[in-house]
């Protein structure tokens, strides 16, 4: 039988295990490929490494089912794919999950956040920050991949997570983060792939975070990472 | 595949564009329309092509054309990944054909 990772703790009153909440939407085939890869190649690499994995998924990554979670003791990093907008992270079928103005600062405080999502950096990660967020991951326009290619796009954009997972602190992350676009922007040149190769070029240039341009900036702060 | 036009408006290839033939415009004396049917006519001609977006979900050749011509958000996005792919494009080639020179 394989060997369970030790599980991750925080100490509040009592030790309790650090969670991720992943919150994936997967109802049209864009969302549902990112789902699928994330399901195969992020939480389990996640859990390995002694974290627990909440999830709200499916017909489950709705807002009536993920604020309550997003505030249970314990949550320390909020993840997952969904469409988006300058304001509003969605979750399936468009549900609004998290939208400037219409969630409780609970739900972000003390947490560090990262959606694979369309244009959420630009409003709801500075607003998230401004709620207490320690670190907000996201894009502020469209996250667009070749779809022939797409698990080398959410490989790119999950690297946040498993550095994350890894101990790392946001700036870290960022550069570990860049390096991989780099190299396989790099790859994609060196198979003809030219498209595929400036599509993941352009995407890292939405890519808002802590460390990344413009300084000083708003998506929260450098040393944070998971405890 | 095109990476600009010629005085007639006809497109030009990589290769002339390079080598100077056709009196090819520079790609960066294009004007905005010019960029956006460049871009347009380039994925016309890419025969497998189509893109997902987290927001847009699929989109297809079809789709993507048009979302170019009409200059939407999307599709001044794919008109921009083209304009990396042509400007990376042309750099290799002037830095080949320099250093084949040299």
């Amino acid at each position: 039988m394989a060997k369970q990772p030790a599980l991750k703790e925080q100490t509040f009153t009592s030790k309790i295990p650090v969670v991720v909440l992943g919150i994936d939407s997967n109802f049209e085939p864009a969302t549902r490929a990112a789902y699928q890869y994330r399901e195969k190649h992020v939480y389990p690499y996640v859990a390995s490494k002694g974290y627990s994995i909440d999830k709200c998924q499916g017909a489950m990554a709705r807002r009536i089912y993920v604020a309550p979670k997003a505030q249970q003791p314990g949550v320390a990093y909020l993840t997952g794919v969904g469409h988006g907008s300058y304001t509003t992270y969605t979750g399936q079928f468009y549900d609004p999950i998290f939208q400037v103005g219409n969630y409780l600062p609970a739900e972000a405080r003390g947490k560090v956040a990262h959606f694979l999502s369309c244009e959420t950096a630009r409003d709801l990660g500075p607003d998230f920050v401004r709620n207490g967020c320690r670190a907000y991951f996201g894009y502020d326009e469209d996250f667009v991949f070749v779809t022939a290619d797409q698990d080398v796009f959410f490989e790119c954009d999950s690297e946040i997570d498993r550095a994350f997972a890894d101990g790392l602190n946001a700036a870290q992350v960022y550069d570990r983060v860049k390096a991989l676009f780099a190299q396989r922007a790099a790859d994609f040149r060196a198979q003809g792939k030219q498209n595929s190769a400036a599509t993941l070029e352009s995407d890292f240039d939405r890519l808002r975070c802590p460390s990344s341009p413009p300084a000083p900036n708003a998506w929260g702060d450098p040393h944070a990472k998971l405890p | 595949m095109p990476v600009s036009f010629d005085g007639t408006g006809k497109l030009v290839s990589l290769h002339d564009y390079v080598e100077g033939k056709r009196n090819a415009r520079a790609f960066s004396s294009l004007s905005d329309d010019q960029r956006v049917e460049l871009a347009a006519k380039r994925i016309e001609m890419q025969p497998n092509y189509e893109i997902g977006t987290i927001g847009a979900g699929i989109v297809t050749k079809e789709r993507a054309i048009d979302e170019v011509r009409t200059k939407t958000k999307l599709g001044r996005r794919l008109a921009e990944i083209e304009a990396r792919v042509i400007t990376h494009l042309i750099d290799q080639a002037e830095e080949k054909q320099g250093s084949s020179r040299g």
